[in-house]
């Protein structure tokens, strides 16, 4: 098991060197000088030289790909190039909000959608199958911002059920500002996790020991919420755990339309004003959750079925 | 018997029990506060890196400089701060002299002895904009004093070559042109005679910092704030900023004077009266249209900066008039010209398109552009064709003067485009225009392809991040661009004159990189006059020589919005005035009523 670990962890070395060489290509193929966007429009060229001289950036390309590695490396990535703030200051303070609002719409979405795949595994063929199956694909087919603009609107606005946009550090008031972008993150997620679930379990329904379990004359209820389900969780296991660094890192669209100031929202910010260090530090997060993540996807079979051994 | 319930109906109850706790959570009673929806986030509270609007409106919130705007007076005039009167300035027009209030105060902060602020003195000024010059805070801001103070620029040059850990201590090196004559006495030695002195010393990038503050916060100062303003920040956050009232705040009054049709629109009922009105500004960051629009109709906002373009039916009619829906409810849409013109650019340096070879087909070109359909189809109506870079407002503004080239005429600039040498656009080759990720800038983009077809012209766009764009233009890359507004950083003309002046080509404000030494010389000339008569002059001379290069097409002033309830009082659109909150009053009564309907 150890070496299994210490070797999933040398793997992640040339996959994070990987990630940064590509987001630091990208950022400067794509993301403009940060030194034109900084001084604004009466910059002169000698400011340019000097807050590029400042910033690094008069460096061979090289040189910045190797101070990029070493605040990887560090996980120093200094002060935000807009609002100079630290950015760990900014993730710290901006974790709360994403998971504020990430946690419990994950966990509703996750639970909601496996009850419903179970549900309609066990009434499979029917009409009911049919019918959610057309249901997820019409919800999949609607675009996230379709179900916010229709969600602020009809329960914020006209219902008055929710407020229509805001956040508050406080435990109590915030509550109520993350319950509409919540529903409206597991509304989104549905479909495509009841199909996903479905799939799962309908892929064990026709494993050979199901059949075993018919012969000897089990319920199909039982088959299917004693057996089925352990089986089905392997891969629901790998499908939810990978998604868990998104959530820490933020939705985009709902912290965006809320107002919510989570992780999201700093990098849209960050993309938008070629904030390098800002970009680097959530892409580096990312990866490295994801590499933390996947490992923990891989020790946790062992745990869900004794079969898997870690070699 | 829990265990006997199914996942199904736990999920039920946990989502009834999500939405009735949303709903029923108290509502927490506001008092005399001023809610205001902030359309973009506000990046910084230090006023040596405040700039744009957003951040500039924040850091007047508790920082204040020597001279303002008057808020109701048209023209802009400025008027003293915290300066005691106007500068006295000596004959030659170089040096200034300026007396301070005595009864500013810092609010109270732990960078002071025992956490009390203190009285403002001459050197916190002297202190101010020596840190503005100071390469190691890299000022966004630091053109405002570039080249204009004696001494400030070597001050700048030792620092840059000297030892960079030395502490603070060359704020003590003596810099010639600034000089504390008493506590309450600044004087200030120009490096010539400079007219437009006396804006900078209105912009946020000039107001007063401790230097207590400076020296315990560092950089934090980005999400703090020890000012002498009407407000005193109480919580930054990403999405919502809250203030409260200066408790030390001096005795400043609303003004008694305003422009015409002030009296009668209500602005001068509180002539006199001491501000601020409100004891608490609540900021919400909210950059998207719907929310933005559907909290203001929820009365969640007293004021709204800029109209939701998405929403714009239930706003405005087909005439551009408010909607029956926003009169009967008593909101209010302010709407003012701004300081600022819109433009569609030529590299003067790019081989096809730019100097004096190439002047005809700039001309035919702007003659194609059809502008005022494009006031009404991206700027709901609320909006002015610009026939020069002076927009309504500034000094030099003529309303009767057309720019022979900014008429819509298709056959002369056939004519033209055949005279230099491209007979229905033969022979030119596909121009490309860059434009930033935008649906407005998208818009206007296909409008001017679509009109360029009309003459046989072709233009292949090339959509890039703002970041990009400005990147482009400034390392002279791009051919034409558009979708792009130069907003006036105070109002004289020489903000918009500077940016045809030669030797501030790319990448410094001159874009297009247009150079004419007939007009470098016209502005010198203009940047050293006072006398208007003379000023005037040399800005008819100046617009003659651009109009006739075109190396931009001049597009719209677009105007300034704002939309209110009736219970907001006092909101008069001001293009520089940053902290206008201070003026406004909420008759907290009539919302109350309101909102308890």
């Amino acid at each position: 098991m150890m070496a299994f670990v210490i070797r999933r962890l040398l793997y992640a070395i040339p996959t994070l060197f990987g990630v940064c060489l590509i987001i630091f290509t990208l950022f400067n193929l794509v993301g403009g000088d940060p030194a034109y966007q900084m001084l604004g429009k009466h910059a002169t060229e000698t400011q340019i030289l000097e807050l590029r001289r400042e910033l690094g950036l008069d460096k061979s390309k090289v040189e910045q790909f190797f101070d990029y590695l070493k605040s990887v490396a560090t996980l120093d990535f200094g002060r935000s190039y807009t609002t100079k703030q630290q950015i760990t200051d900014m993730i710290w303070r901006g974790m709360p909000a994403s998971l504020s609002l990430a946690i419990p719409a994950f966990i509703v979405e996750i639970l909601l959608g496996l009850a419903i795949a179970l549900l309609v595994s066990f009434y499979r063929g029917t009409f009911f199958d049919r019918a959610v199956v057309v249901l997820c694909v019409m919800g999949m087919s609607v675009s996230a911002l379709a179900y916010i603009l229709f969600g602020q609107y009809v329960f914020a606005y006209w219902l008055g059920l929710f407020p229509i946009s805001g956040y508050d550090t406080d435990i109590l008031y915030r509550f109520k500002y993350i319950a509409l972008p919540a529903i409206i993150w597991v509304v989104v997620s549905l479909g495509i996790n009841v199909r996903v679930f479905r799939t799962f379990v309908l892929d064990e329904v026709n494993q050979d020991y199901v059949r075993t379990a018919r012969a000897k004359g089990q319920s199909e209820k039982k088959i299917l919420f004693h057996h089925v389900l352990k089986n089905a969780l392997i891969p629901v296991l790998t499908y939810v755990v990978i998604q868990i660094p998104v959530l820490i890192t933020g939705s985009f669209l709902l912290e965006n339309f809320f107002g919510i100031p989570g992780l999201g929202s700093i990098t849209i910010d960050a993309i938008h004003n070629s904030d390098f260090p800002v970009i680097k530090a959530m892409t580096t997060i990312e990866t490295l959750l994801f590499m933390v993540f996947a490992l923990a996807t891989d020790l946790l079979y062992s745990v869900v079925d004794p079969r898997v051994r870690m070699r | 018997m829990i265990c006997r319930l199914s996942m199904r109906y736990i999920l039920v109850f946990s989502l009834l029990a999500l939405i009735v706790g949303a709903a029923c959570t108290p509502r927490r009673d506001i008092g005399n506060t001023l809610r205001v929806a902030q359309r973009e986030k506000i990046k910084t509270l230090d006023p040596a890196h405040a700039n744009d609007f957003f951040s500039g409106t924040a850091v007047r919130r508790t920082y204040e400089g020597l001279y303002q705007y008057h808020y109701l007076k048209r023209p802009y005039e400025v008027v003293p701060n915290i300066a005691a009167a106007m500068p006295a300035i000596s004959a030659d027009g170089k040096t200034y002299t300026i007396r301070l209030k005595q009864d500013v105060y810092f609010q109270d902060d732990a960078c002071f002895p025992e956490g009390k602020g203190r009285r403002v003195v001459a050197k916190d000024f002297i202190f101010s904009w020596m840190r503005l010059a100071d390469p190691k805070t890299a000022s966004e801001v630091w053109w405002a004093l570039d080249g204009r103070i004696v001494g400030l620029n070597e001050w700048r040059e030792k620092l840059k070559q000297g030892d960079a850990n030395s502490g603070t201590s060359h704020y003590d090196l003596p810099v010639e042109g600034l000089k504390a004559i008493d506590d309450f006495t600044l004087e200030v030695r120009l490096t010539r005679e400079d007219p437009l002195f006396i804006h900078m010393l209105t912009m946020p990038a000039t107001t007063v910092l401790a230097r207590e503050a400076a020296e315990k916060y560092g950089q934090d100062l980005t999400t703090r704030s020890v000012g002498t303003g009407p407000f005193v920040l109480e919580r930054f956050e990403q999405n919502q900023i809250i203030w409260t009232r200066h408790p030390k705040y001096r005795l400043e009054t609303y003004p008694s004077e305003g422009e015409a049709g002030d009296r009668e629109a209500g602005l001068l009922a509180d002539a006199g009266k001491p501000i601020p009105f409100v004891d608490r500004i609540i900021d919400d960051v909210i950059s998207e249209d719907q929310p933005a629009w559907l909290n203001f109709q929820q009365n969640n906002h007293d004021y709204l900066v800029k109209i939701p373009k998405d929403n714009a039916k239930n706003i405005l009619t087909d005439d551009f008039k408010p909607t029956r829906e926003v009169s009967e409810r008593g909101m209010k849409l302010l709407s003012s010209p701004g300081v600022e013109f819109s433009y569609i650019a030529f590299n003067q340096t790019d081989p096809v398109v730019g100097g004096p070879k190439r002047k005809f087909l700039r001309q035919a070109m702007s003659l194609a552009y059809d502008e005022a359909p494009t006031i009404g189809m991206f700027y709901l109506g609320l909006g002015k064709k610009a026939e020069s870079m002076i927009p309504p407002g500034v000094f030099g503004y003529d309303s009767e003067y057309k720019n022979k080239y900014r008429e819509f005429n298709v056959a002369k600039a056939q004519e033209l485009l055949a005279k230099n040498g491209f007979p229905e656009g033969k022979g030119l080759p596909e121009l490309t225009y860059d434009l930033r990720s935008d649906p407005t800038a998208r818009q206007v983009a296909e409008y001017f392809v679509r009109s360029m077809a009309k003459i046989g012209i072709r233009i292949k766009l090339n959509q890039v991040s703002w970041p990009e764009l400005n990147s482009r233009i400034a390392k002279k890359q791009a051919q034409v661009w558009g979708g792009i507004v130069w907003v006036y950083d105070y109002p004289d003309p020489e903000n918009g004159l500077q940016l045809l002046y030669g030797p501030r080509e790319a990448p410094g404000s001159n874009k297009t990189s247009y150079k004419n030494p007939a007009y470098d010389v016209l502005f010198e000339k203009f940047i050293r006059t006072r006398d208007d008569k003379e000023r005037l002059a040399l800005i008819k001379r100046m617009r003659s020589i651009y109009e006739e290069d075109v190396p931009w097409i001049v597009a719209v002033h677009r105007n300034e919005n704002r939309l209110t309830h009736s219970w907001l009082h006092n909101l008069k659109v001001h293009a520089f005035e940053y902290n206008s909150d201070k003026y406004l009053r909420v008759d907290a009564e009539a919302r109350k009523r309101v909102l308890e309907r």
